[in-house]
């Protein structure tokens, strides 16, 4: 794997934008370039700060360079009998380290196993200021500060630039069976909520074409208690689908627009034309529509509103152009406008001058 | 890696110099505040005499008091805003606080501020057994929303060992933990929803019942800010089912190091048990008198495995944990037959530390977080901070997740024990800072660790806080001084380190 240091660069690149006022795109293997706006700037690569900077097993703590292929690491991982609990999606199998958290996305087992954000322990970052500084640091309690590093998730690098980031690890489990169940959106909704609140070792599902794939993780006799309960035919090599799901290679990912409704778990779905793949247990759904008129995509973003969660447009089936991108102001649910002015002095807490990725996340910030 | 050039003063904290900024005269209160307080709250909910004011003089960290000049406990909403909007008016600085159970003085009340307790927002408001979640009110006791929902098969998984008393309120602003957050994690962990109030009077709904939202993550933001960003007034929670069978194992050592080495045996193994807890010597005496858990007297060291889940995980496990205790020198080893049993061998390391203050009339509880591998390098130097301070030590560990609390014993009517105690405490931290790990795991900042925060922190960094607590409070006056030291402050304090060639503070006059 490539192993290269490539931070003062990086760090006087951003002063450099500081002091000249300059925008900056910064840019990992550009896997999910899509699901931002088009930021504002010259494109400054993080590919090239690459490698794994610590690694001890014993720990449960990786720490490494932003422009890490994510490959890389969960191979390592693997290897050594761990994986990163919030699987991230590493889109055309593509992705970098600081890739995944700067957009925070987080795979099929995030409801069992913790988000992108749950999992970071410290962060070295650059901020808008073209400062290297360090927050958090290697051991999961750290309550000295305010947490910035968790800020960071998400937050599509308009707040610092990501350089590395200790997380924390998860051993793999000793044992997975995935089992199917062949039913209809209603059932399996009814049987996804149960087992929410159930004691049961579940650690992924998945609901596509009236199939229902749950996954189950333990100990042999305990995941083979769960899963002979549940019922439905062991599916093997499971693997390789979990892995579809994830990075979005799935049959199903194909075609037309594709949309996000962030829900909580037991809320009804939303009553728009389409046809829906559901995982985490009910709180992430994915949307497949032609639907695009102006007065389809405001009713979609209201019906996720109304039902207590958040919507993301993920792409169109055609080039991205047309009546919906000019329908929407940005991507993802707005943001009320208190939020939108806390938002506003934070950006301007880490970057004044309003250089490192402006418009990527959020048309103001 | 940090390397702290200079000798490291020290300031006892039983004077803390506040860093403030503003200093209104406490004279304003009575001439200017309190008419309006009288306008916006019924007269039961403000105290504004002294013999009133007297038990909110000091949180948990009881060597730091000082008398609020007025507190306030708000009902509803609109009254809590009528707070907020009267100390905007009149510039007077708020302190937060809940059950003032804290543990670093972060409700320290100010002299010329206004104590504003959150103790009257106690509602449980909604149970929600499909999604799993509760909404609660700042003022509701952790432990009350486990017993609210046990009869869903449900419970609330952060349980700081003050959990009967501390609110939910205040285990946001500390982000705290407890003995199962190695498996369940900590209170960021555990909400997803927060409704706040700004000192400026904005509401902000951050999160909800769905698993994520769009923008900043603000929830993780507010989680450990110590009251210093706005004010909690609705959480979310999440809630977990109830495993179906729970059992705590604990092995004697006859060698505390070897104790620790089983820690990293068990973790290294692939097991992430949901507490893995150590005592030392005399926090296991201290505790077997106080409760009678039937710990071993004779033990150098134990540990307290607890594991969860399916019947045939916990039995699989348990098996293999036996076996690594016994591999590193266990010489006896118990299991829990029945809850009964598991809660009182629990019991034992939940009252740990009351229990270690009947040894000696006071103690000072230690916070501090390191890489688990550094567990038999910190003890060594632990131990030799106790003889040099000639002060008895009693080590209480959440051991799994490397968060320290060594209870150093004095007796603060001695001349000079109080100020060996805070010093000793200093250097421990300091140590733990310099084998990787951190000053506070789950107790916060406070007042207590303004100086340790200097060592951990480089100006830049220090000030890239202020301008954060500038984005949400710009005039400084929720719970100012806490927390984050001011850069004069550490360089009066002379704890200078060098971070990466660069002589901290340079924009700093020396004297």
């Amino acid at each position: 794997m490539l192993d290269s240091d490539d931070s003062l660069r990086l760090i006087s690149a951003v002063g450099y934008a500081y002091a000249n006022k300059q925008g900056l795109s910064l840019c990992g293997s550009g896997s999910k370039n899509f699901l931002g706006g088009k930021a504002q700037g010259d494109i400054l690569s993080l590919t090239e700060h690459s490698g794994i900077i610590d690694y001890q097993p014993g720990e449960l703590v990786l720490t490494a360079r932003a422009g890490t292929r994510l490959d890389a690491i969960v191979a390592l991982l693997k290897d050594n009998g761990q994986q990163l609990p919030f699987d991230p999606p590493g889109y055309g199998g593509q992705g970098t380290f600081g890739g995944a958290l700067a957009t925070g996305l987080s795979g099929p087992a995030r409801v069992w196993q913790g988000s992108a954000r749950d999992a970071v322990l410290g962060m070295r970052i650059v901020n808008g200021l073209g400062q290297h500084l360090n927050f958090g640091g290697q051991v999961l309690k750290n309550v000295a500060g305010y947490d910035v590093s968790r800020l960071m998730v998400g937050a599509f690098g308009t707040l610092g630039l990501v350089l590395s980031a200790s997380v924390r690890l998860l051993p793999l489990p000793a044992y997975t069976r995935t089992v199917r169940l062949e039913m209809n959106m209603r059932q399996a909704h009814a049987l996804t909520v149960k087992l929410l609140r159930s004691p049961v070792p579940l650690s992924a599902t998945c609901l596509v074409e009236n199939s229902l794939y749950l996954r189950f993780s333990g100990s042999e006799a305990g995941v083979s208690t769960a899963a002979n309960q549940t019922g439905g035919e062991t599916v093997p090599g499971a693997e390789y689908f979990w892995d579809q799901i994830r990075d979005h290679k799935h049959a199903f990912f194909t075609g037309e627009g594709l949309w996000r409704f962030s829900l909580p778990p037991a809320a009804d779905y939303p009553e728009i034309g389409g046809e829906w793949l559901t995982e985490w247990a009910g709180a992430q759904r994915w949307l497949k529509t032609g639907a695009s008129s102006k007065k389809e995509v405001q009713m979609m973003f209201d019906s996720a509103e109304a039902l207590g969660g958040h919507l993301v447009y993920y792409r169109s089936g055609k080039q991205l152009s047309g009546p919906t991108e000019n329908i929407l102001l940005h991507r993802f649910s707005s943001l009320s406008p208190a939020l939108v002015k806390y938002h506003q002095n934070l950006k301007q807490a880490f970057d004044p001058a309003g250089i490192l990725n402006a418009g990527h996340m959020h048309p103001d910030i | 890696m940090r390397t702290s050039v200079l000798q490291y003063g020290i300031t006892p904290f039983c004077s803390p110099e506040i860093d403030l900024r503003l200093k209104p005269d406490p004279e304003t209160i009575s001439t200017e505040l309190l008419p309006i307080l009288k306008s916006v709250l019924p007269r039961s909910s403000i105290l504004s005499r002294r013999a009133a004011k007297k038990p909110y003089e000091t949180d948990g960290l009881t060597a730091i008091r000082q008398m609020p000049g007025i507190v306030v406990l708000p009902e509803t909403q609109k009254q809590l805003k009528g707070v907020l909007s009267a100390c905007r008016a009149t510039n007077t600085p708020l302190v937060l606080r809940g059950a003032g159970t804290g543990l670093s003085g972060g409700a320290r009340p100010l002299e010329e501020g206004v104590l504003l307790v959150m103790s009257k927002f106690n509602r449980i408001l909604e149970i929600d057994q499909d999604n799993c979640t509760a909404r609660v009110e700042p003022g509701v006791r952790n432990l009350a929303i486990s017993e609210a929902c046990a009869k869903h098969g449900l419970y609330y998984a952060p349980d700081p060992s003050s959990q009967i008393a501390c609110s939910i309120g205040g285990n946001i602003a500390e982000n705290a933990g407890g003995v199962h957050c190695l498996k369940y994690g900590l209170t960021v962990h555990n909400v997803i929803g927060l409704k706040i109030l700004t000192i400026d009077g904005d509401q902000l709904e951050l999160g909800g019942k769905a698993f994520d939202s769009p923008g900043f993550d603000l929830l993780a933001l507010f989680c450990g800010s110590e009251g210093m960003l706005g004010v909690v007034t609705e959480i979310t929670v999440r809630l977990l089912p109830i495993p179906s069978v729970k059992r705590l194992l604990l092995g004697a050592f006859s060698d505390i190091e070897r104790a620790g080495d089983s820690v990293g045996g068990i973790i290294s193994a692939g097991i992430i048990p949901a507490g893995l807890e150590m005592m030392d010597k005399l926090a296991v005496q201290a505790a077997e008198e106080f409760v009678h858990a039937g710990y071993p007297l004779d033990a150098a060291a134990i540990l307290l495995c607890e594991l969860d889940g399916s019947a045939e995980d916990v039995e699989a496990e348990s098996a293999e944990v036996r076996q690594l205790m016994q591999h590193h020198g266990a010489y006896e080893i118990r299991e829990s037959k029945d809850e009964i049993e598991r809660e009182l061998m629990w019991k034992g390391r939940k009252s740990a530390f009351p229990a270690v203050g009947r040894i000696q009339p006071d103690y000072y509880c230690m916070d501090g977080t390191i890489p688990r591998s550094a567990l038999g390098r910190v003890l060594g130097v632990i131990g030799a901070l106790s003889e040099k301070y000639n002060l008895q030590v009693a080590n209480v560990f959440h051991a799994g997740d490397g968060n320290l609390h060594p209870l150093i014993l004095y007796n603060a009517s001695i001349d000079g024990q109080l100020q060996a105690a805070e010093e000793m405490g200093g250097k421990i931290l300091e140590y733990c800072v310099a084998v990787g790990g951190t000053i506070t795991g789950e107790h916060g900042v406070g007042i207590e660790k303004l100086d340790q925060m200097c060592v951990q922190f480089s100006s830049e960094e220090l000030t890239q806080f202020f301008s954060l607590k500038k984005a949400f409070d710009s005039e400084s006056l929720m719970n100012p001084g806490k927390a984050i030291p001011t850069l004069n402050r550490c360089s009066e304090l002379g704890g200078m380190h060098v971070h990466e060639g660069v002589l901290p503070f340079p924009e700093l006059d020396r004297f």
